[in-house]
């Protein structure tokens, strides 16, 4: 007999037979959304030989991700189901922090959400996400909001859905902030007392309980995040096309076409629901109280 | 045969599309892209819903926007060579 555990992760009720200790407890009464299970995982895709890359080859119901020798394989399936053939050594930190990242991603991906490579934080003009590429300061964003009072709903990975109005909104995520050590120290974190991500080793997590939305909020704005060589903050407002192809730069994953057709509607609607701006800021200073204060004013 | 002011040309099925401000953005599910149009672009989309010849095109397009009757048909000309060419039109003659 094996220990499962329950944990609730994007909406989603998640049965794993590892720890995650980072993760919010299911409640107790509700239904399992997916079940990870050990087992024997092949290196291939039997429907599908070719790989994407060396690490996953996928199908719209189906991803296989190689992790590496020391970590193992994971095949997820209909959004539903993960069969794990973990490395011997493997641990379970590290189990877990790939459920809280690519995981729980293709579960959701397969299940019809879009997910963007982003942050957000609820400001009293409503959820405002900030994506870019890494280092672009998704996470120092956010964490900076925090301590101007906003909450937080997700960090890194965020899950878009219709609600019932028909409106796109943000899932809650993970409560905690993947921070660079250096932001960290700047924020006043205590770098010996935060564990590292053992995913992302230059990043320690803080947890965030506190100042977590726990419930889904209409999304009304999207900045992309970048640097460039001036010396001041500025901020330019997208449209048209520039405003699909900016979303398509923030995919967590590229879409498969069949993806692309079910996402279609979403992104659509997301595209004419929020506004979408860039902000550049200077690679030679440290700039995030102007960045903030530029999404606080809108 | 290739494109001529005299082809009927129309949009290619089961292409997804929506408005985005002014333009209009179309799922090209072949080549896994999105093509986007402008306010111009995206008249000429609405005219070839059902078979139209490109002649006929080019006159609306002319009583609609500035532009001399060479110069636009030698627009609509290349701009629907592009779109044959990413598979979202065809010419039915």
């Amino acid at each position: 007999m094996r220990v499962q555990y329950r944990y609730l992760l994007y909406e989603l009720i998640v049965e794993t037979p590892f720890p995650c200790p980072m993760l919010q407890p299911a409640p107790l009464n509700g239904v399992t959304d997916v079940v990870i299970i050990d087992g024997v995982v092949s290196g291939v895709l039997e429907d599908r030989q070719e790989s994407d890359s060396i690490l996953w080859t996928e199908t719209p119901a189906r991803l296989l991700l190689r992790a590496g020798s020391r970590v193992g394989r994971f095949l997820i399936e209909e959004g539903v189901r993960v069969t794990l053939e973990r490395a011997s050594d493997v641990e379970d930190e590290m189990l877990a922090a790939f459920l809280s990242s690519w995981i729980i991603a293709a579960l959701l991906r397969q299940r019809g959400t879009l997910i963007l490579h982003a942050s957000v934080a609820v400001t009293p003009r409503g959820a405002v996400a900030f994506s870019g590429l890494p280092g672009a300061g998704k996470t120092t964003t956010l964490a900076a909001l925090l301590e101007q009072g906003c909450k937080m709903l997700a960090d890194d990975i965020t899950v878009l859905r219709f609600n019932k109005e028909g409106a796109v909104v943000v899932l809650p995520g993970i409560s905690k902030l993947n921070l660079c050590e250096d932001a960290a120290v700047r924020m006043g974190y205590d770098l010996s007392k935060l564990p590292r991500n053992p995913r992302l080793g230059i990043k320690v997590m803080a947890p965030q309980n506190d100042a977590m939305a726990w419930e889904p909020a209409v999304l009304k704005a999207i900045y992309f995040l970048c640097r460039h060589a001036e010396e001041e903050v500025t901020c330019q407002t997208l449209r048209g096309q520039e405003k699909f192809s900016a979303l398509q730069e923030s995919m967590y994953w590229a879409l498969l076409p069949e993806q692309q057709r079910g996402c279609f509607k979403l992104m659509t609607t997301l595209i004419n629901q929020v506004s979408f701006s860039r902000i550049a800021r200077p690679e030679s200073r440290y700039t995030v109280n102007e960045v903030v204060e530029t999404i606080l004013c809108g | 045969m290739g494109m001529q002011l005299s082809s009927n040309v129309v949009r290619t099925e089961g292409m997804m599309t929506a408005r985005v401000d002014e333009d209009i953005v179309i799922l090209n599910i072949s080549t896994n892209s999105y093509v986007s149009l402008d306010l111009v672009g995206r008249r000429i989309w609405e005219l070839i819903e059902k078979s139209i010849r490109i002649e006929e095109v080019s006159q609306i397009l002319f009583r609609e926007f500035q532009g001399t009757k060479e110069e636009i048909i030698t627009d609509v000309m290349i701009f629907l060579t592009e779109l044959e060419g990413d598979g979202l039109v065809r010419v039915v003659d």
